[in-house]
């Protein structure tokens, strides 16, 4: 062994090669201190953001009408849904290898963020800025957690204590399912009321959860204030295209001991499922086909139309399936795109069932590369589909339970369904199409579930209500 | 010292016996295609051949390796690209990247046992990761691969 050196948030053992170090590090007598954060888990957590549900600090993201009239006015349909925290899990485990000199600092790290990367390293190396020098190398996914500093802070100090020699920080697989920078828990409520034509008079909707941007703030700039509202909270949910009398989207913040961080799609990746998930719920209590039902509420909005009708078509959604077969549909607008899916299972017996195929139609404005665009939806959707499936991370006595993938699994071959992407490029502006793909799976996947079963799922993964494909 | 024979060469390695072999592999013997995914074979990014046969080096102690035939990524194609290797090019299947070693290595293996697989033998055989999603590219250019293999 080289060198052990103790850090901020743990201990690093530098060796002649990985397995020497890790092996030295596994012996090495560390105990932590707790203090406050000792006792909670999962269970507190939840119970933390459910009192949010009735708090006063809410912040308003969207308000048309008069939604306090509205609900006095209809028979009111009720929904509350939740969401775990959520782990990167990028293949490639967290790393860096930085370089210090008495005068500067050499950095090679897979990162998303090479600007924010280069200012940090020159002031954890406290070196001029023109001393600094970083190598953003390719990356082994990234999903938001590559933009985020944690990695580069601990390899530079540690090559503070090995001056002139590069020495590259490798995280095992463990390291980095319990130290992530997670997708935060959420719960939302939605209250909502039919007018007399079967369409959504009055929309309710009220979001807990971590604010991912104070988070991210206070991580990286400890002495800023960090209660500035924070619109990734609630998008999705506030900006939906359907149109309603009253609407009213509100977000209460929530601070929690647990850093969160960007995951693909970002508040999309909740409210998604949220929001489309409630759709359907008035829907099914207008009695309606759930393609009409949502084009009833976008007379003003051709684009999300034509992409739900080219999926209606492309999915041949009023054809009926053969039974113990059913399916579900979502719309969601994210980063400028707008996607549409529909999933198709079959029940195999009780609870178990198979994600047969999805049809995806995505229009992203124009396809420079349309290939690509096919390939972002396929990666999306299988993201989207791990985390609705199986993703939660869980907390016991202050430390996260899941280790590594036998306990934080991931969708493989065997059980990828058939993917069909359509573009329908109308035009308009560009939009992205790297998380776009993920929001709209979750909530397509519990619909078929309640078409097929009658039981809406309100809480992810849908393994939590025994429901295994 | 430990000997290894590595894609055809012979190396002497100075590590302890334990040592899983995917680090002999990347830190002892600068062979960097092999990748760390988990450490506890449930990725297999860290697949590698020995003696023809997909093993998850992460956990293979280097010793077992002693006296085989070990091929990595870097060992697989001889001049010209292997079927598996111009399938993955054809069908445009990587994207990061970093589990496509491994997925490569388990199916060259699949190919060489069953050079016709159904998609049920594709399921069983193939379980690595890919966060990327891969997947139904992969599938296409396993079959794809099958027909480029039968036609040479
Ligand atoms: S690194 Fe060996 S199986 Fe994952
Ligand atoms: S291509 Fe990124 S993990 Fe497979």
């Amino acid at each position: 062994m080289l060198k052990t050196v103790i850090l901020p948030t743990g201990a690093a053992v530098i060796g002649d090669s990985f397995w020497r170090a890790k092996t030295a590090a596994d012996k090495l007598p560390v105990s932590f201190n707790m203090n406050e954060v000792e006792k909670f888990s999962t269970e507190d957590l939840l119970e933390k953001l459910e009192s949010g549900l009735d708090s006063e600090e809410a912040r308003t993201y969207a308000e048309d009408g008069d939604s306090k009239s509205g609900l006095a006015a209809g028979n009111i349909v009720e929904g509350l849904y939740k969401v775990p925290f959520l782990a990167h899990a990028c293949m490639e485990p967290m790393n860096c290898t930085a370089k210090v000199t008495e005068t500067g600092v050499e950095v090679w790290m897979p990162n998303q963020a090479p600007t924010l990367i280069k200012w940090f390293a020159e002031k954890i190396a406290n070196v001029p800025a023109e001393n600094v020098t970083v190598h953003t190398t390719l990356l082994g996914g990234g999903f938001g957690r590559r933009a985020e500093i944690d990695v580069l802070v601990m390899a530079i100090l540690i090559a503070k204590e090995m001056k002139n020699r590069p020495v590259k920080l490798i995280w095992t697989r463990e390291n980095d399912i319990q130290h992530d920078m997670y997708r935060p828990a959420a719960v939302s409520r939605f209250r909502g009321t039919l007018s007399d034509l079967g369409t959504i008079d009055t929309w309710v909707n009220r979001i807990v959860s971590q604010s991912v941007s104070g988070s991210f703030t206070a991580r990286l700039l400890p002495w800023a204030t960090m209660d500035a509202p924070d619109n990734t909270t609630s998008e999705g949910a506030a900006d939906m295209a359907y149109e309603f009398s009253n609407r009213l989207v509100e977000h209460v913040p929530v601070k929690l001991p647990i850093p969160v961080g960007f995951w693909r799609s970002v508040g999309h990746s909740y409210n998604a499922f949220f929001t489309e998930s409630f759709m359907d719920e008035m829907a099914d209590a207008a009695g309606k086909d759930p393609v009409e039902f949502r084009l009833k509420h976008l007379g003003n909005h051709p684009d999300h139309a034509n992409v739900l009708k080219k999926l209606a078509t492309v999915s041949s959604w009023s054809t009926p399936l053969a039974t113990g077969r059913a399916r579900g549909v979502a719309l969601h607008e994210s980063f400028g795109s707008i996607v549409g899916q529909v999933v198709e299972i079959t029940m195999t017996g009780g609870k178990e069932f198979t994600v047969d195929k999805v049809y995806c139609v995505i229009d992203c404005g124009n396809a420079v590369n349309p290939d690509t665009v096919t390939a972002e939806m396929e990666s999306g959707i299988i993201f989207g589909l791990t985390a609705a499936l199986y993703g939660e991370i869980n907390f016991k006595n202050g430390e996260v339970v899941n280790k590594n993938f036998p306990d934080y699994d991931m969708v493989r071959l065997a059980n990828t369904p058939e993917i069909e992407v359509h573009l329908a490029a109308s035009g308009r502006r560009l939009g992205g199409v790297g998380e776009v793909g993920t929001p709209p799976i979750a909530p397509a996947l519990t619909n078929a579930l309640f078409a097929a079963t009658g039981t809406r799922i309100r809480e992810l993964p849908v393994a939590k209500s025994g429901f295994t494909a | 010292m430990l000997t290894l024979e590595i894609n055809g060469t012979s190396f002497d390695v100075d590590v302890e016996p334990d040592t899983p072999l995917l680090w002999v592999l990347r830190d002892t013997v600068k062979l960097t295609g092999t990748k760390f995914g988990c450490g506890v074979a449930a990725c297999g990014a860290c697949t590698v051949h020995v003696d023809g046969e997909p093993v998850r080096s992460c956990s293979l102690p280097v010793s077992a390796a002693v006296g085989t035939k070990i091929t990595t990524i870097e060992g697989l194609a001889s001049g010209k690209l292997t079927a598996v290797q111009q399938a993955w090019i054809d069908e445009q299947v990587p994207q990061c990247g970093y589990c496509q070693s491994g997925m490569i290595m388990a199916v060259t293996a699949l190919l060489a046992e069953t050079p016709d697989p159904t998609d049920e033998e594709i399921n069983d055989s193939i379980t690595n990761i890919c966060r990327c999603g891969t997947y139904p590219r992969i599938r296409k250019a396993i079959h794809a691969a099958a027909k480029l293999q039968g036609a040479s």
